[in-house]
């Protein structure tokens, strides 16, 4: 899958060094953000031009070691023993030196060429930290060059370096950590096996193998390890246990002891200031002002997407209004204006609909984990995510679910390992999110109308129980899912508290527009595809005789209305109906009459039916599918007419379809249901693959009329309804 | 039974003495310089109790409690 046509250099670094400030600014903000296969990471990369070589500038993830027990980790090894890498630039956060080092260690010790980039010099001197950068490039045996990314200090002689490095003969490292004998002994054992497996790589790179492998291996979900090497290294391990020696702590341990040798020669640490990071902590974390922050801060983030992004919405959906309603008036009615009005126009529209949403969220998070608060988040609300299985970091998507599970499922990105992301993108669909609303809003003004329990509304009282039963249902089914489908260890939270930081404005804008183009293209494609795709269902077959049928009405209301305004009535009246008729014939139509034995049982009928396939599209076309249904024409959740037709509606029998009963019930499927195309087409994207938008589809569909069925025959043994 | 990190009492200084947290967790928090011999305090319990935050080698980490348990430290000023 890797085809790559020019040589490419990594820049690696622990989360938050800087690392990707220094991507950029080396970079200029032209990258290119792709996907590394198999993989769900984001594979940032730039063209670059370094005296005569061109290369292509690759950002690796976060990392704090190259050990790596799943995928995801594995990319960084990976990438580095490709063949056409020739270099690493390795980013450290020069105020956690030790920490930074111990990746910059294992780089060169693996053999490619590296250049150290000290980031943060600045802050590490504010907090009296003085580094003999000569020294330590010495110890190391390769350059080190303190740079302030966030300023631009230091990237003429970074590249200096690392162009220095590109044309230099490669060596075998300089440095050499003093493992034990025993430990040596069993690299010693182990590398002709590793030779066996990768002939093609160099004697002294097999030790490096042999290391890795001792440190990876066992417990892990690595690909592409050989049997073989697999039995080895726990036979090595066993022995190893067996005599009391742990092989884990003897690798790292002696790294970290030449480290801290190395990091006491060239540093000193001059009157230690307490940071002012620590002081602003006692307040955000603080067990009252912590929470009372919190809770503005996520209240506001809330209001945003819900409120904030509102206008923007209303906006594009207008203008989408607009484009249908030009595009209808130049092209011909027929079948191909239909399609580009109804299909495309409306597809596009559905996608582009998500931007603001999206492009606010992502900055929003941005801001948060830039500036460091959004571990803090993490830290004070674990505690409540732990009770159901999930990590702290899946509050924040959660609660964006509330406004729209598409930006929700793409920020838990910021999650780090995939079970626990996977598991936050499955449940929370489950929150109502704002497209709910309409529907509720249309039921509740339906069966609710004018009544009251007690004090309140009864409107009020079901709305209320609708958000309450959203979060109850989420939260149990993240934990459900964690224990069945998938199962494993609890999520361990070990999670760096990083410094305050003012976020780059540029580098939240460059991030949030990236996150929105890959929405746009990547989901948007599936988007586009479903909404042409339903449209078809709901508009086909046309019948002939229909259409004969009211072109004779039509003819009939011409000659014999008395004046214009009572024709122009009639005839709307007529259109409205006939585009009724036509939908209740078209396959979606005969799908709904098809399973009304199904609706039945939960309290909805065959229209109701045809409401919920339309409203696949997006929940709120649930509305206009009915107006369209009941021949009313264009309709939204305050029409009168729809909500008298909604009343009007009877079953065969003669009993009234919508009671405050079936009312409750189609309420409580809405919001189980995952009548969301485009959170199945984002957690495709999020994901990588169909599976788990199938199940998630399946799931909740099943859950929505397990659950409308248990109210709809629950409240009628009652005697409701 | 040696004291453990969540017995430490807020701004106490102490060394490691054993990580036990399972292969993955344990390495991954021995890869961040936790080992034993290294300095560790507990500076801050979140607002509901759980998780506590550590600082160890200049920065700060936070762990729950469950996995804090399971790092025995030895409190600095004692024997």
């Amino acid at each position: 899958m890797t085809h790559k046509v020019s040589p490419q250099v990594l820049v690696a670094g622990n989360p938050n060094c800087g690392k990707s400030t220094l991507f950029n600014a080396l970079s200029g903000g032209s990258a290119h953000v792709g996907n590394y296969p198999g993989v769900t990471v984001d594979r940032t990369s730039a063209r670059m031009r370094l005296g005569a070589q061109d290369f292509e500038l690759v950002d690796l993830p976060g990392m704090y070691s190259l050990t790596a027990s799943s995928p995801e980790e594995q990319l960084a090894v990976n990438a580095l023993t490709e063949s056409d890498t020739r270099g690493v630039i390795c980013v450290v956060d020069s105020t956690t030196l030790e920490r930074g080092l111990y990746l910059a260690l294992q780089l060169v010790e693996s053999g490619v060429p590296v250049v150290v980039a000290l980031n943060m010099m600045d802050s590490a001197e504010r907090m009296g930290l003085h580094i003999d950068t000569d020294r330590l490039s010495e110890l190391f045996g390769t350059p080190v060059i303190p740079v302030v990314a966030t300023k631009r200090r230091g990237l003429d002689a970074l590249l200096a370096a690392l162009g220095e490095q590109l044309e230099s003969v490669h060596e075998t490292p300089k440095l050499r950590v003093a493992y034990p004998a025993d430990l040596e002994a069993n690299v010693a054992n182990l590398a002709p096996v590793i030779a066996q497996w990768r002939p093609e790589t160099a004697a002294n790179q097999h030790r490096v193998f042999a290391l890795w492998c001792l440190l990876s291996l066992g417990e892990d979900s690595l690909r592409g390890v050989p049997d073989a090497v697999r039995h080895a290294v726990q036979s090595i391990h066993e022995a190893a246990a067996a005599r009391g020696r742990n092989i884990d702590l003897e690798i790292i341990s002696s790294r970290y002891a030449w480290l801290d040798e190395a990091v006491g020669e060239a540093c000193f640490m001059q009157d230690p200031r307490p940071s002012w990071s620590e002081r602003i902590d006692r307040v955000l974390t603080h067990p009252i002002a912590g929470l009372v922050i919190f809770a503005v801060v996520m209240f506001a983030i809330f209001e945003a997407l819900f409120a904030g992004a509102e206008p923007l919405i209303g906006a594009i959906e207008r203008a989408t209004g607009f484009m249908q309603a030009q595009t209808a008036a130049i092209l011909p009615a027929g079948v191909l204006q239909d399609l580009i009005v109804e299909g495309i126009i409306a597809g596009v529209g559905n996608v582009v609909v998500f931007a603001p949403q999206i492009l606010m969220l992502f900055l929003f998070i941005g801001f948060l984990e830039d500036s460091g608060y959004l571990a803090r988040v993490a830290f004070v609300i674990d505690r409540v995510m732990k009770a159901v299985g999930l990590h702290g970091k899946a509050f924040v998507p959660l609660l964006s679910g509330f406004a729209c599970a598409v930006p929700a499922v793409m920020a838990t990105r910021t999650i780090e390992r995939r079970r626990d992301r996977l598991v936050t993108m499955l449940a929370l669909p489950l929150m109502s999110c704002s497209a709910r609303l309409p529907v509720y809003i249309l039921v509740v003004g339906t069966v609710f109308a004018g009544q009251s329990l007690g004090w309140f509304s009864a409107g009020a009282v079901a709305l209320f129980s609708m958000y309450t039963l959203s979060v109850l249902v989420t939260l149990a089914a993240a934990a459900v899912i964690r224990r069945t489908v998938l199962p494993g260890p609890a999520p361990t939270f070990v999670l760096e508290m990083p410094p305050y930081r003012w976020p780059s404005a540029q580098i939240l804008w460059i991030n949030a527009w990236r996150r929105l183009r890959i929405f746009l293209v990547d989901a948007g494609t599936i988007i586009l595809a479903m909404t042409i795709l339903l449209w078809a269902l709901l508009s086909f077959p046309k019948s002939e005789a229909l259409t004969e049928h009211y072109a004779a009405e039509r003819a009939r209301v011409e000659q014999t209305a008395s004046s214009e305004m009572e024709k122009a009535h009639a005839i709307q009246s007529l259109d409205a109906q006939e585009a009724g008729a036509q939908l209740a014939n078209s396959l979606g139509g005969r799908f709904g009459h098809a399973i009304e034995p199904a609706l039945r049982p939960i309290g909805f009928d065959w229209q109701i039916g045809v409401g919920i396939i339309g409203a696949f599209a997006a929940r709120e076309v649930f509305i206009s599918t009915l107006g369209v249904v009941f021949g009313i024409g264009e309709a939204d959740e305050e029409n009168k007419p729809l909500r008298q037709a909604l009343r009007d509606a009877r079953h065969a029998d003669g009993s009234p379809v919508m009671t405050p009963l079936s009312g409750i019930s189609l309420m409580v499927f809405f919001l189980l249901a995952c009548q969301c195309m485009s959170t199945i087409a984002v957690v495709k994207k999020e994901s990588g693959s169909w599976k788990w938008p199938v199940f998630l589809f399946s799931y909740m569909t099943v859950l929505a009329y397990l659950a409308s069925l248990a109210v709809y025959q629950g409240g009628q043994l009652l005697g409701y309804g | 039974m040696k004291p453990s990190l969540v017995d430490l009492p807020l701004g106490q200084h102490a060394e490691i003495v054993s990580i036990d947290c399972g292969r993955r967790l344990s390495r991954r928090l021995m890869e961040m310089g936790l080992l034993p011999g290294t300095r560790i305090r507990v500076v801050r319990v979140a607002p509901l109790g759980d998780p506590i935050e550590v600082r160890v080698r200049n920065y700060s980490l936070s762990v729950r409690r469950a996995e804090a348990a399971k790092i025995a430290v030895n409190p600095e000023g004692t024997a």
